[in-house]
């Protein structure tokens, strides 16, 4: 790969999906380069899904201005792309007196960033905003929502693709040269060639950084592990449940939250780790998540737990210091044609688009001269409908329109097979059995592709696939090991 | 746009051992019947089953899992009953309407009676917690079956299997025969969950070996397994700290449980069993939901396909007489028939009160030896039957015959 253009991101987690689309309604080239054989493939798929309202940030901090303006551009966005979201309200839940001054304090801080609606309710009334949980007083967010975190990343991405964006996946950045005009970035797979930089790697963006800058702040990673528990437990939850924070400036801890594709989350756990890509699930880690939600939710099922999963947070603040450290654009004097995005930790879901259009306006625009293209010359890929989510009406037209509508290939998650080709045809030409799953969703039900799994491979063999050619994520991770019979027919 | 309608005697959701059985038996008893399936293919897993052991009981022969299928199809199409396969049950609700989709249509149907005979699913990775990574090469054994058997595919070169239920065991031999490394079976019970039969023939045979009161405690390897820590395990079920130790491969099957795929029996409002988790049914296989019928895996985990099948054959004629009026009306009070002393479960949950004949089928808690199992009705033994050897892994029936009829307040199975 040899490639020049205007502007290069690095990473495509959803800080740089969201850059790469801001800039794909731009003039001017783009790159992006991501080292995993997807995007979204680290914390970006590995969180709350949460669309934060502004209440956990302090007043007059860039969290506190990207959350806000996010969470407005981030539902224009789902809208325009069709990205699930819903702003179904969020109770913090204090479970004694004594919990009450942090509720006031997240309530001046949310009413000083200009959240509305915030209001301190009873123990009764939270139990009938929200059935099952137990507690003495909560703090009703009714502007708080939840997205669909891969859904997002890979929309913008897709949609950023099919405006020109070229992406280069399973290409890790290795080293950057500062020439006069230029940045000259080398890569696993080859050379870029850019006028402006963006590191936005999320957890690696430290590193990345310290390639041009080796005074670059450190960026610490901070696993949080996460239970998914059964579509079934999603039909009684009406909202997110979090606890009352424990200090001025922690986090909220373990909070249970409904996804948009209807199942629950439970997490995170918090534990500072050297490995940036640590994605270790732990017995211990669970047994507190459980713990931790059952005291927030007496009868939560624990038997209703279908899998887990853990990502890392990128952090400025060290092990010793905790807490949080503002979102930094960090640059240096000699090189103002690159920015590097460090500590984008929550709510960085939230705030991505926002983050987006300021680091286009703020640094690429004036920098390079780019314009704005005309609205015209604007495609738009939207994400699928799911046939499942379909009016009842509809769905019988779906399926007369297109027998593969009614061609149900994951009867957990309702995927036709309609939505497996989409995913499989995509326009990054991400051809992984997670790829799939994150577009599709087949196999991310209940029973794990038990299922569904066989049907996919059915259909991929049918379109010539050979079972070298079934990765999970990428090369490294081959879904099997050949055939059983040398002489075996091969269809292709 | 509303799908069109229709009407039949019964409908049977599931083609696989006990649906087919079903919709045959309700066939001949006189009904019209049409049998729905998912798959191209009807026989369910019996066609991925491509060892033998099936039809022993039923046929008095030894057949392999499609041979076997094939019997009840042939079976269900003498009898007249309509088969259709590539459609999805999608919505069941409690007035016995069904919404069905398959490629280029999505109808509404009724059945008088229904027939749920939509088997079960295995138990996977997440539900177990097992810690560690998230590679590439964990398959569910029945996942492994089908790539091994029915598409060519090898899913790995050095196999470790969690659990020792009759498929991982199945497996176990299957991929040693292709040439794997089988390096081991890992069971957390102090006693195989699988049948005795396959432990000889599968693991004993091929020198395989079985680690009881084990299981995994760890899976390494970032994109492909690399190794699983297994450790001993103590009776409360907890890993004896010292006792870990590493198996490499690249492979890990489980073969940890099935559980009854019951997610459209609960939207039509079906009563389920805490301890079957499947539907709480009475003496003719009637669930709560008045026509509603539950056979095989659907209802509880059988460990023979024959007996499956054989419970879909007494389903389908239960459902047929309700189906054109034949059915006695449901019963106000029947006589519930608990599990008790060393008894896991019992199925039927309740019998007609003037039966005069109760079938019942049960799973003991524990292994043991010269056991005696009984039916008592108020405390007084109306039928009892010697288990020279009772193990979980084995369903066991008794009968009773109650001339004059059943008129007590109390059924119990115990072990004594």
């Amino acid at each position: 790969m040899s490639d020049t253009v205007d502007v290069l991101v690095i990473g495509a987690g959803v800080v740089g999906a969201a850059i790469a689309r801001a800039l794909s309604h731009c003039s001017g080239t783009v790159a992006v380069l991501e080292k995993e054989h997807d995007v979204g493939m680290g914390a970006s798929v590995r969180n709350s899904g949460v669309i934060h309202a502004g209440i956990n940030c302090l007043p007059d901090t860039a969290r506190a201005r990207f959350c806000m303006e996010g969470r407005s551009l981030l539902q224009t966005w789902c809208s325009e792309l069709n990205v699930p979201y819903s702003i179904c309200g969020k109770l913090v839940v204090a479970q004694s007196q004594e919990q009450l001054p942090s509720l006031e304090r997240l309530k001046a801080h949310g009413e000083a960033n200009g959240v509305p609606g915030l209001r301190i309710v009873s123990g009764v009334e939270a139990a009938t905003l929200q059935p099952g949980i137990v507690c003495n007083t909560a703090l009703h967010v009714p502007t708080s929502g939840i997205v669909s975190p891969y859904a997002l990343t890979i929309a913008m991405a897709e949609d950023a693709a099919v405006n020109g964006v070229r992406f280069y996946l399973g290409s890790e950045v290795t080293g950057i040269d500062s020439t006069d005009d230029a940045f000259v970035v080398t890569t696993t797979t080859g050379t870029v060639r850019a006028r402006f930089v963006i590191n936005s790697a999320g957890a690696h963006a430290g590193r990345v950084a310290a390639m041009l800058d080796p005074n670059a702040p450190t960026v610490y990673p901070c696993l949080g592990e996460y239970l998914i528990l059964d579509r079934q437990v999603g039909e009684s939850m009406s909202m997110m449940i979090y606890p009352a924070p424990r200090a001025s400036n922690a986090g909220f801890g373990v909070h249970i939250t409904p996804t948009t594709e209807g199942n629950v989350l439970l997490g995170p756990s918090r534990e500072y780790v050297s490995d940036p890509e640590a994605s270790e699930c732990s017995r211990e880690a669970a047994d507190e998540l459980l713990k931790q939600a059952c005291e927030l939710w007496p009868d939560l099922p624990r038997n209703l737990i279908i899998g887990a999963y853990a990502g890392v947070r990128s952090k400025l603040t060290s092990p010793d210091s905790g807490g949080f450290a503002d979102f930094l654009f960090h640059q240096t004097p000699d090189q103002p044609r690159a920015v590097h995005l460090l500590g984008i930790e929550s709510p960085g879901l939230t705030a991505a688009p926002a983050l987006a259009r300021h680091v286009v306006e703020t640094f690429v625009q004036p920098a390079l001269g780019i314009e704005p293209k005309p609205p015209e010359a604007v495609q738009l890929r939207r994400w699928p409908d799911r046939f499942e989510e379909l009016p009842e009406h509809e769905k019988t037209r779906a399926v007369e329109e297109d027998p593969d509508s009614g061609d149900i290939v994951c009867r957990c998650e309702g995927v036709t097979k309609r939505e497996l080709l989409h995913a499989i045809d995509n326009p990054l030409g991400v051809k992984t059995l997670s790829g799939i799953k994150f577009r599709s969703r087949a196999t991310m039900g209940r029973c794990s592709g038990g299922y569904c799994l066989p049907r996919i491979v059915e259909l991929l063999q049918e379109r010539g696939w050979a079972p070298d050619d079934f990765l999970l994520r990428g090369p490294a991770s081959p879904a099997f090991a050949g055939r059983l019979l040398k002489e075996s027919h091969d269809p292709a | 746009m509303t799908p069109h309608k229709r009407e039949t005697d019964v409908v049977v959701i599931g083609g696989g051992p006990a649906g087919l059985a079903a919709a045959a038996a309700a066939a001949e008893a006189g009904a019209e019947v049409m049998l729905l399936d998912r798959n191209r293919e009807l026989g369910g897993i019996l066609n991925q089953c491509i060892h033998d052991g099936f039809g022993l009981h039923a046929f008095g022969e030894v057949l392999t899992g499609p041979e076997f299928a094939a019997r009840y199809v042939d079976r269900a199409q003498e009898a007249g009953v309509r088969l259709q396969t590539e459609t999805l049950v999608a919505e069941l609700s409690e007035d016995h309407q069904l919404i069905c989709t398959s490629p280029g249509s999505r109808v509404a149907m009724r059945g008088r009676s229904i027939v749920l005979a939509m088997g079960c699913r295995e138990r996977t990775r997440g539900m177990l917690r097992i810690p560690g990574t998230r590679p590439a090469g964990v398959y569910t054994a029945g996942t492994a079956q089908w790539l091994t058997n029915m598409a060519n595919i090898r899913v790995g070169q050095r196999v470790l299997i969690l659990g020792s239920g009759d498929i991982g065991l199945i497996m176990a031999r299957r991929l040693t025969w292709e040439g794997a490394d089988v390096v081991g079976v890992v069971e957390l019970l102090p006693y195989a969950s699988g049948l005795p039969r396959n432990i000889s023939q599968c693991l004993e045979d091929y020198g395989i070996p079985l680690y009881l009161s084990h299981s995994a405690t760890h899976i390494h390897g970032r994109e492909r397994v690399e190794a699983v820590t297994v450790a001993e395990f103590d009776a409360q079920r907890q890993p004896i700290p010292g006792t870990e130790f590493d198996i490499a491969c690249d492979t890990l099957l489980l073969s940890v449980g099935l559980i009854p795929e019951n997610e459209l029996s609960r939207r039509a409002g079906v009563r389920l069993d805490d301890a079957t988790c499947g539907a709480w049914i009475d003496d003719r296989y009637m669930t709560s939901v008045d026509g509603v019928f539950s056979c095989g895996n659907v209802l509880h985990i059988h460990d023979l396909a024959d007996w499956a099948a054989e419970e879909g054959e007494r389903a389908g004629r239960s459902a047929a007489a309700h189906a054109i009026g034949l059915g006695s009306p449901r019963e106000s009070a029947p006589v519930p028939v608990d599990a008790g002393a060393g008894i896991r479960y019992v199925v039927p949950q309740t019998v007609a009160r003037g039966t005069e004949e109760v079938l019942v089928s049960f799973r003991v808690v524990e292994p043991g030896t010269d056991r005696t199992a009984q039916i008592l009705a108020d405390g007084r033994v109306l039928a009892e039957t010697k288990l020279r050897r009772a193990h979980p892994a084995e369903m066991v029936q008794i009968r009773a015959d109650v001339p004059g009829g059943l008129d007590t307040a109390t059924l119990e199975v115990r072990l004594s």
